[in-house]
């Protein structure tokens, strides 16, 4: 099972790969939304979950989130908003749009876990 | 009308706040700061430099700046990763991933509308003088930890 983490900050994705190392994920990482498009459609059917990065050059979180969400191939993908935006319209936008989490910036590993578990509709 | 005056201050203050919490969340324990100083002019003068612009509401800018030791032992703790694994790269994205979280964290703090942030430039160097020209002034806080300091510029 995989884990595909969307975020143009390496020391991000290398904690978010700690973490779903540790949960038994193989985390593949992407540094803008363009690559992270093109990992997803390589490997739709193995990619569990993606964390995305809300400010990234190129294409936005928001503008990523929407075309997993109107790809009927990887629509049905669980994202999780992983982003240092916190204002109440950032996290409505990205529920509208089929965010299934929202996990703001920093956190603790043990957060992370928490959320990628819940996520994936297995923890709390 | 809202009173430029009053959202700077409410600015500052949510800089302050989200700084102390983002430091003491990454197990550096008790972080203190300095009372804040007003400088003559906005300079970079550390090692390593994350510089943020601030659009909307207000505007200016904000620069979080370290040694090159303080800064691979804060990207440390947040990766779990031993200081003498970093390379500069890593040091130049840590710097930047930092600065992008104080400033985010401040903006949603703040609450003050209409406010939005550039993705972050990140300098380092030893022999570099880099100044951005202002009429805003131009505020300093001084973070320590164990035995490390942070300093953050904040012009808005």
């Amino acid at each position: 099972m995989k884990l595909l983490t969307i975020d143009d900050s390496k020391t991000i994705r290398r904690v978010i790969a700690g973490v779903g190392s540790v949960l038994g994920f193989e985390v593949l990482e992407a540094e803008n939304g363009a690559v992270g498009l093109e990992i997803l459609r390589e490997q739709t059917d193995e990619i569990k979950l993606v964390l995305l990065d809300w400010n990234m050059p190129g294409l936005n979180g928001l503008e990523v989130l929407q075309a997993i969400k109107a790809d009927p191939r990887t629509q049905q993908i669980p994202v999780m908003m992983v982003t240092t935006e916190g204002e109440r319209e950032y996290i409505i936008k990205a529920i509208q749009a089929g965010a299934v989490h929202y996990q703001t910036k920093p956190f603790s590993q043990e957060v992370m876990a928490a959320r990628i578990m819940e996520a994936l509709g297995a923890g709390g | 009308m809202a009173d430029p005056l009053e959202h700077r201050r409410i600015l500052l203050d949510a800089l302050q706040g989200v700084t102390l919490q983002i430091l003491e969340s990454e197990s550096w324990g008790t972080v203190t700061c300095d009372a804040v100083k007003v400088l003559p002019s906005f300079q970079l003068t550390r090692e390593v430099c994350g510089v943020v612009h601030i659009l909307g509401a207000l505007h200016g800018l904000v620069a979080v700046m370290a040694t090159q030791r303080t800064v691979a032992a804060i990207i440390g703790t947040i990766t779990g990763s031993q200081t003498r694994e970093l390379t500069q790269e890593d040091i130049l994205d840590g710097i930047a991933e930092l600065a992008n979280m104080v400033c985010g964290n401040m903006k949603s703090r703040a609450q003050i509308g209409n406010l939005a942030i550039t993705p972050p430039v990140a300098i380092m160097g030893t022999e570099f003088i880099a100044q951005w020209k202002t009429v805003l002034p131009v505020h300093q806080l001084t973070f320590h930890m164990r035995d490390h300091t942070l300093v953050v510029l904040a012009s808005v």
